[in-house]
């Protein structure tokens, strides 16, 4: 099994730049502001896609998953379902648990629901 | 019995990189609606090492709060529903008790559905919070949050914060479980 390497401090401050924007779409989401959330949900999914690959790149694959459909339910969250889709499906190409993968499996068709004309 | 006494709005400043003024102003809005300032939870813990807590699995959790943010509160209520307003008091909660009971290091935000899941970057483990009005649910929201939270996509161990908000009295269950394949 391979050992992966830690966080370089750069990717933590990314990690907590997304987490400052990803937790303030929340709220303003929860309290009904969702127009208001929008960018931000744009803005935490292009952090998210940004950080998968590099925590890949240091033998955290199951992570760089898991930021795959974080990146994916903000671009649902922010109306942008086609690279929810793409997203949804790079993340089901990596090493998922067994329910998370039925999880995102759901997550996707309900994407592509809201996708067809 | 041991006490840890705090301000609710201190929950910024032991989270400088989350976005919690929301949740501060719902925790005073729960608080308000059963009590004058502070507030005062019984706090049970369940397998919880901590060099504050020592042997001890129980303690009291004082949770205090000024006139600006029962302000904001009154202004919070008149906007959302009860339901997310218990659940980000709960969480503003956790907030209290992570780092200052239990200190996990950083935590990752991260979206999954409609749900934010918090991660610590710095202990392998995850952070699962709910609330509730009715503390006869106490147990039962507990053993379903703590099934919910190993089943966490990473493979962690969990720590679970489940409040309840009760005219006899707020309750929390703090807990640590392993993961186990």
């Amino acid at each position: 099994m391979t050992i992966p390497k830690p966080y370089p401090k750069k990717l933590k401050e990314t990690m907590n730049q997304k987490s400052e924007i990803l937790s303030k779409a929340h709220a303003l989401w929860e309290i009904g502001m969702t127009e208001t959330a929008q960018p931000l949900w744009l803005s935490a999914a292009n952090y998210e896609e940004h950080i998968a690959p590099i925590l890949d790149a240091l033998g955290r694959e199951l992570e760089g998953a898991v930021h795959r459909i974080s990146a994916a339910s903000c671009y649902e969250k922010a109306g942008e379902p086609s690279r929810a889709v793409n997203l949804y499906r790079a993340a089901l190409a990596g090493p998922l648990r067994d329910g998370t993968r039925q999880e995102v499996e759901n997550m996707l068709s309900a994407c592509l629901v809201a996708l067809n004309p | 019995m041991q006490t840890f006494k705090c301000a609710i709005e201190k929950v910024s400043d032991w989270h400088p990189r989350l976005f919690l003024e929301t949740h501060i102003v719902a925790c005073v809005e729960m608080m308000r609606s059963y009590s004058v300032s502070p507030a005062v939870f019984e706090v049970a813990c369940e397998n919880i090492v901590s060099d504050w807590l020592g042997e001890k699995t129980q303690f009291n959790l004082e949770v205090s709060w000024t006139e600006a943010t029962a302000r904001k509160a009154e202004r919070l209520r008149a906007t959302i529903q009860t339901k997310p307003i218990v659940e980000m008091a709960a969480s503003a909660l956790a907030f209290i008790l992570t780092p200052n009971i239990v200190n996990i290091g950083q935590l990752d935000v991260t979206n999954y559905g409609d749900r934010a899941d918090y991660r610590s970057l710095d202990m392998p483990s995850v952070l699962e919070v709910s609330g509730t009005e009715a503390a006869s649910e106490l147990k039962r929201r507990h053993r379903e949050k703590v099934g919910q939270a190993l089943e966490n996509p990473y493979g962690l161990d969990a720590y679970v914060v489940i409040c309840a908000f009760s005219k006899s009295g707020h309750l929390i269950r703090f807990s640590y479980h392993r993961w186990e394949e």
